[in-house]
């Protein structure tokens, strides 16, 4: 496995490759926000970070490309974080015109990733769409839960 | 988010269904997602139970928290597998009939129930104390402190704990028959509370105390102590004995009321216990407004020889501290309680912090003569004992709890700020409390004393 010079002034990048084949190049400082399970493979080069490639077979392209997109926006966040983070996650859903069904495959993408943050803005929105139902059977309608 | 559909949220893993509850809104929103299905009702009972929030059954307050009844009954079915206490104060047969009503047969769990009626007259009926009984079948501890005769107290089979006083009047005492039930029946018992605080008790023991054997705890007053102290002191479980001396007790007629001390109380079971128990004797507890003993009558006890106390409280003393010197001695010493002395000084108190290393529990609440220059020789004597315990790394014993409600010094420990001085970080803590299991006020036991053994068999 390659190594870059500790003194190296050139920036410093990280391959992750989606279960679509695609490759997104992120900067070490990013790739640092995206969860336990990206720091952990690196941490295992013991600080010696690789041109290699990381493999994430749970996650495809358009996930991984719009939870990039959200890091990139809120990682200089100082104030209000929650509230300003749940504001660009839902700015970009509406950018992107996502359905419905995304938010819950980005909810399991950030959990399968260790993204806290991420998880608990997802977490957030789908729990106040189940607060907006006033019984039982608004919840089963609007989730499409089968009743048992 | 618009109100359209989002199909497939079972899709998600348990942990982010998880994640989902923990930010629903309120109480009735979680019960309309248990209500949809088997997984997430799961995922909601699961929560529930793991929030601890509802271990303790408290149905006026969750009534405000679901105000629909269907809900109400539907979450009551849900957690009464996992109730483990019950803490009440409306009436009980009001509640049993509201249980009943939901078809709440059985709190399988419920280990504690703890009775205190706002409303006085409100005491529960011998039917009621049935119900109770298959309502909570493996009950461990019963606190029931209104008149009650006693009847299906037996019931609670597998009980522990029975505690029924409170020091107030009541109108009349358990039934000796029921009381009689009790001890034969409730293999179990281990603690056992039948002061009566206002009149003398005419509960008796003898017929009962051969099947005590596992009890550890025993309070009762003196007239149900008299006649079978040889008794009781050979339980082989017995480690703590609390003695209440009744309110009225008989004068015999050839005194003059004139003359007679109405202070005077009986005092030989006390000697007694203290001569026949001296080597188990692990601590006493004494109040001396009740009991003013003379001066110097500890002189000759035999707890001398053995030198085990390790818990002392002697408190409403009117007494020189000098007197107090001689159980400097005692170096296991853990609490010290010296509650309204009005003599106390602070060489006195310096030298029990001196000569008793393991002293963790000093109660000087109410002694006035105190002065806040004992504070820094306190901590002087601590910190000579263990200078490095500031520091991280090294091992600790546990700080000093002094317990200074209404003491000469507590102006002082407020307007300094004492509780959060890194000074005294670790060697002192300060509170205005009182011990755990100490009575609140001016002694540490009420109106009597009490005696802690050391029991080989208790383990």
């Amino acid at each position: 496995m390659s190594t870059t010079p500790p003194e190296s002034k050139m920036p410093i990048f990280v391959n992750l490759q989606t279960n679509d084949g695609v490759v997104h190049t992120v900067d070490i400082r990013l790739a640092h926000q995206l969860g336990e399970t990206i720091c952990g493979i690196m941490r295992m080069e013991e600080g010696c970070y690789s041109f290699d490639i990381i493999p994430l077979p749970r996650i495809n392209g358009e996930i991984m490309a719009f939870i990039i997109k959200w890091c990139t926006l809120v990682q200089d966040l100082e104030d209000n974080v929650m509230t300003r983070s749940k504001e660009i996650f839902l700015n970009l859903l509406k950018k992107d015109m996502a359905q419905p069904h995304f938010l819950l495959q980005l909810l399991k993408a950030s959990d399968y990733l260790g993204m806290e943050n991420f998880t608990a803005v997802g977490a957030k929105l789908l729990a106040e769409a189940i607060n907006t139902c006033r019984n039982s059977e608004e919840i089963c309608y609007r989730f499409n839960v089968d009743r048992d | 988010m618009a109100a359209e559909p989002i199909p497939q949220i079972l899709r998600l893993n348990d942990d982010c269904l998880d994640e989902i509850f923990d930010r629903l809104q309120d109480l009735p929103t979680e019960v309309s997602l248990a209500r949809t299905c088997q997984r997430l009702r799961h995922i909601c009972l699961a929560k529930w139970r793991t929030s601890r929030a509802y271990e303790q059954l408290d149905l006026d307050k969750w009534r405000e928290l679901l105000p629909n009844y269907e809900d109400l009954v539907y979450f009551l079915t849900q957690i009464r597998p996992h109730i483990k206490e019950m803490c009440v104060s409306s009436c009980l047969c009001a509640l049993l009939k509201d249980l009943d009503e939901m078809h709440i047969a059985e709190l399988p769990l419920v280990a504690s129930f703890y009775y205190d009626p706002e409303d006085v007259d409100c005491y529960p009926s011998n039917r009621s104390i049935r119900k109770l009984a298959q309502l909570l079948p493996g009950l461990r501890k019963l606190r029931l402190t209104t008149p009650i005769d006693g009847r299906y107290l037996s019931h609670f089979q597998h009980l522990q704990e029975l505690h029924l006083y409170e020091d107030q009047h009541k109108a009349y005492e358990l039934q000796q028959e029921y009381l009689d039930e009790v001890c034969h029946k409730l293999h179990d018992l281990r603690v056992l509370d039948i002061r009566t605080y206002d009149m003398i008790s005419k509960l008796q023991l003898g017929n009962c105390v051969q099947s005590l054997k596992n009890l550890s705890v025993l309070k009762l007053n003196l007239a149900t102590l008299k006649p079978i102290l040889p008794a009781v002191l050979q339980l082989p479980s017995l480690r703590q004995l609390v003695v209440l001396l009744d309110n009225e007790w008989h004068i015999s007629p050839l005194v003059s009321p004139d003359s007679y001390d109405h202070k005077i109380r009986e005092v030989c079971e006390f000697y007694e216990i203290m001569e026949r128990k001296a080597k188990n004797i692990v601590g006493f507890a004494v109040d001396g407004y009740y009991m003013p003993l003379e001066p110097g009558w500890d002189e000759k006890l035999s707890i001398w020889t053995h030198r085990r106390l390790k818990r002392l409280a002697i408190c409403s003393w009117t007494h020189s501290a000098d007197y107090l010197e001689r159980y400097s001695c005692m170096a296991d010493l853990q609490l010290l309680c010296l509650r309204n002395w009005n003599h106390l000084s602070d060489d006195i108190l310096v030298r029990f912090v001196e000569l008793c290393p393991r002293l963790e529990h000093l109660d000087v609440s109410y002694c006035r003569d105190l002065t806040p220059k004992f504070l820094p020789r306190a901590l002087s004597v601590l910190k000579r004992r263990e200078p490095y315990k500031q520091k991280t790394g090294f091992g600790r014993s546990p700080p000093l709890l002094l317990y200074y409600d209404l003491s000469g010094f507590e102006d002082f420990v407020d307007k300094a700020n004492l509780k959060s001085s890194p000074e005294y970080r670790g060697y002192i803590v300060f509170t205005a409390d009182f011990p755990v299991g100490s009575e609140r006020g001016l002694s540490f036991v009420d109106r009597g004393y009490q005696f802690e053994f050391d029991c080989p068999l208790n383990l």
